[in-house]
C-alpha cells in the first residue's frame, strides 16, 4: 500500500511537470517568424542571439543598447497563444519606456530609436494566463 | 497487486490525464507545422541563457558594419583577419574568439559586396567549427544558400543573421553557453577594431558617439568573459578589456529622459531621447590604441 501511494505520488509529480512543458524549439520559431516579412513589409535583421530563458514567477532582465537611426522589431513567445509572454523596456534610470502589457500583451513591438539609448529589457509571464514555462525572445533592426 | 494498489494507481492515471488536458494550450494546437516534439521543460536544461537570473545581449555587430557603409566610407582589406601561423588555438576561449572575428569579416566583406573572399573565410570557419566540436551548424544547406545568394547583399544578409540565431540557438541548446559568450565577445571586439580605425581616417562625430556608447556593451561582455573563468582560462583577456574599461569608465554619458510616443494602430514607439557621449581626443586615442592592442594580443 505505502509502495502504491509512494509510486502514485511520483507519478503525479512527473505528470504535472509534463503538464508545463514547453517545446522551446517551437517558440523559438514562432519568434522567427516575426521578423520575417511582414504585412506591412517590413523584413528585420535579427542580433543573432535567441534569448531564452525559463520563468517560474519571476523576472529576467538584460540590458542591451538600441542605436540611434534605427527601427528595432522586439518579439517574444512563451506559448502558442500570443498573449502569454511580458515584455518591458526601461531605460538606465528605470523610467519605462514600454511595455506590451499595455497592449494586450503584444507578441512583438517596433521601436523608433531616434538617437542611441542603452536600455532594460524586463520579461515575464502574465501570470493571470501562465504562472511558469519557457519564454523566448529576439532582437531584430530593419535594414 | 493489491485492489488498494490498483485504485491508487488508476486515480493516478486520471488526475494525470486531468492536469495534461486542463493547463496550457500549446501542445494541442494545430497551428505550428513545424513544431518539434515536446520535450519537458526543464529549469537546468543549460540552454537557458539566464546566469544568476540575468540574461547577457550584446548588439550585433552587424549594425557597426552597415553604420559604417551607410556613411560612404569605402572598403579596407587590411581590416580582415588573416591567419598568418598554422599553430593550434591556445585555447576554446581563443577558438570562440576568432570564430566572432571571422562572423564580423564575412559580414563586412558581404556588405561591401566582395563576395569572392566572403567564400574564402567558410573554410577557417569549419575548421574553427570542428575544434569547437558545433559543425552541424555549418551543414551543407548553410553553404550551399550562401553560394547561391552571394550576389544578393540584401539576401546574405538575412541569411547571415539567421544563421547566427540559429548557431546561438545551438550552442544554448547543446551546453556550449559558453562558446556562445566567447564568440559574441569576439564579434564585439572585431567590430570595434574596424569601427575604431576607420575612425582614425575618417574623423566623423557619427563613428566617434558611436565608440563613446560602448560603454554598456563592454559592461556585458567583461561580464560574459567573467562567467566563463571558472578556471582563470580567461585571465589574460580579462587583463585587456579591464584595461578597456578603465578607459571607457571616462566616457561621460548625458541623457534626459523624455516620453516616447506610441502608436499603437501600428505598433510602433518613437524613442527619441538618447545618450551623448563625452570623450576628449586623447580618450578617443587611448580607446583606440586599446581596443588595437586587444583586438592585436588575441588575434595573434
Amino acid at each position: 500500500m505505502k509502495q502504491g501511494i509512494l509510486i502514485a505520488l511520483i507519478l503525479i509529480v512527473l505528470g504535472n511537470f509534463n503538464s508545463n512543458a514547453q517545446s522551446c524549439d517551437s517558440l523559438y520559431r514562432i519568434v522567427e517568424r516575426y521578423f520575417h516579412k511582414s504585412e506591412e513589409g517590413k523584413i528585420f535583421i535579427t542580433d543573432g542571439q535567441v534569448y531564452t530563458t525559463f520563468l517560474d514567477n519571476e523576472k529576467a532582465e538584460f540590458t542591451t543598447t538600441l542605436y540611434g537611426n534605427n527601427l528595432y522589431r522586439i518579439g517574444a513567445s512563451a506559448g502558442v497563444k500570443e498573449n502569454f509572454a511580458i515584455f518591458t523596456l526601461l531605460d538606465m534610470e528605470n523610467n519605462i519606456l514600454f511595455t506590451n502589457k499595455d497592449h494586450n500583451n503584444s507578441p512583438y513591438w517596433d521601436f523608433r530609436i531616434e538617437n542611441t539609448i542603452p536600455v532594460k529589457i524586463q520579461t515575464e509571464l502574465d501570470t493571470n494566463k501562465k504562472n511558469t514555462g519557457c519564454f523566448v525572445m529576439m532582437i531584430g533592426f530593419q535594414k | 497487486m493489491s485492489f488498494s494498489n490498483k485504485l491508487f494507481f488508476t486515480a493516478s492515471f486520471i488526475a494525470i490525464l486531468a492536469l495534461n488536458s486542463c493547463k496550457n494550450d500549446e501542445n494541442s494546437s494545430a497551428d505550428l507545422s513545424d513544431q518539434t516534439a515536446s520535450q519537458e521543460a526543464n529549469p537546468k536544461r543549460t540552454f537557458n541563457n539566464a546566469f544568476d537570473g540575468k540574461l547577457y545581449s550584446v548588439p550585433s555587430a552587424l549594425q557597426t558594419i552597415v553604420l559604417i557603409n551607410s556613411l560612404a566610407i569605402p572598403f579596407d582589406s587590411t581590416f580582415l583577419f588573416i591567419r598568418t601561423n598554422n599553430n593550434p588555438y591556445p585555447n576554446y576561449t581563443s577558438q570562440a574568439f576568432h570564430l566572432g572575428f571571422y562572423y564580423v569579416d564575412i559580414a563586412y566583406m558581404a556588405i561591401y559586396d566582395q563576395k569572392g573572399e566572403c567564400l574564402k573565410y567558410l573554410e577557417p570557419m569549419k575548421e574553427l567549427a570542428i575544434n569547437l566540436e558545433t559543425t552541424t551548424i555549418f551543414s551543407p544547406f548553410f553553404t550551399e544558400n550562401l553560394r547561391s545568394n552571394i550576389e544578393k547583399k540584401d539576401s546574405l544578409l538575412m541569411l547571415f543573421s539567421s544563421h547566427f540565431s540559429e548557431f546561438d540557438y545551438y550552442l544554448k541548446e547543446h551546453d556550449k553557453k559558453n562558446i556562445s559568450s566567447l564568440i559574441l565577445a569576439g564579434g564585439w571586439l572585431k567590430s570595434m577594431y574596424i569601427v575604431s580605425q576607420v575612425y582614425k581616417k575618417n574623423k566623423n562625430n557619427l563613428l566617434l558617439q558611436h565608440l563613446g556608447h560602448q560603454k554598456h556593451n563592454l559592461e556585458t561582455v567583461i561580464q560574459l568573459i567573467e562567467k566563463h573563468n571558472t578556471n582563470g582560462q580567461n585571465d589574460d583577456y580579462l587583463k585587456h578589456f579591464t584595461e578597456l574599461n578603465e578607459l571607457y569608465e571616462k566616457v561621460n554619458l548625458h541623457y534626459e529622459y523624455m516620453a516616447p510616443i506610441t502608436d499603437k494602430e501600428n505598433r510602433v514607439t518613437t524613442i527619441s531621447k538618447g545618450i551623448n557621449a563625452e570623450l576628449s581626443e586623447e580618450l578617443s586615442n587611448k580607446i583606440i590604441e586599446c581596443i588595437s592592442k586587444t583586438y592585436s594580443k588575441i588575434a595573434n
